[in-house]
């Protein structure tokens, strides 16, 4: 009668290499700056670029409306004074210590903005909630 | 006058044309301080930003939205330790964890976080191996080993 029902089974999520193809675009890029001497903003600006990218293929249904990408150039654009302002402290304690946090709240900032651009621009359509 | 320059004089070589015959261990000795100045970092970074060794975040971001998220936010108590799939010293990036786990918890689960780790770690290790380069050209440079 059950014969159809199978025991659940635990799904194993495969592993995503969107991190590793990301970085492997952002390389060159530091490289750039690096071979510039300007290294220092160089890592500002792949984090930044970074977070962007992440925020981007998360939210790639967007793809379609001029307004995401518009949303996207103005939050690119309001990082450009970062890359002149901030100075990464060289000390004992590992980098990622504070990299970490500062690239989650700009990546929440970034989620964040393209969020209320998507209220705005999309009140009249249904909520798109399964883009994560 | 110093016993060497004058042994020198004596059989006719110029004292300072002397060039030592013994191997330089200038470079091992910069390279172990340059991986002593950066090494941990580079290590953490090199961890977290292997996805199928700092992804087991994702099975710690299906665990989260399984139980309820509560188990995220022990994972970011512990650091990334849990959070980048068991990486022991990642727990010096609490901070991270936790903003990672508030990501998760507030969007309802999502596989950012994975991805989020892995980009932030790659782009730090960049920086880092940049810094342990740094170290290790200004320690040739100087005249610490000579």
């Amino acid at each position: 009668m059950f014969d159809d029902e199978q025991p659940p089974t635990e799904e194993k999520e495969p592993t995503d290499y969107t991190g590793p193809k990301i970085l492997a675009f952002l390389a060159p890029v530091f490289f750039l700056f690096v071979y510039l001497g300007k290294a220092e903003m160089g890592f500002t600006v792949i984090i930044v670029l970074g977070m962007i990218a992440v925020a981007v293929y998360l939210r790639w249904k967007l793809r379609k409306y001029v307004w995401f990408w518009a949303t996207i150039a103005v939050v690119l654009a309001l990082h450009v004074p970062l890359f002149f302002v901030v100075r990464w402290p060289d000390s004992k304690v590992p980098t990622i210590a504070y990299s970490m946090p500062i690239g989650i709240a700009d990546f929440l900032l970034i989620m964040a903005a393209v969020r209320l651009a998507e209220k705005f621009f999309l009140k009249g359509s249904p909520p798109d909630d399964g883009e994560e | 006058m110093c016993t060497t320059t004058f042994a020198a004089r004596a059989f006719g070589i110029a004292p300072n044309n002397y060039v030592s015959n013994y191997p330089s261990y200038k470079g091992v000795f910069c390279t172990g301080d340059a991986l002593a100045a950066k090494g941990v970092s580079i290590g953490l970074d090199v961890v977290g930003a292997i996805p199928g060794l700092g992804n087991a975040v994702s099975g710690t971001a299906a665990v989260a939205r399984a139980v309820d998220g509560i188990a995220t936010w022990g994972g970011a108590a512990a650091g990334l330790a849990t959070m980048d799939g068991g990486d022991p010293i990642g727990q010096g990036s609490a901070l991270g964890g936790a903003g990672l786990a508030w990501y998760n918890v507030a969007l309802g689960g999502t596989k950012a976080i994975p991805i989020v780790g892995n980009v932030l770690s790659g782009a730090t290790g960049l920086w880092d191996a940049y810094g342990a380069y740094k170290a290790y050209q200004s320690c040739m440079a100087s005249s610490k080993y000579d």
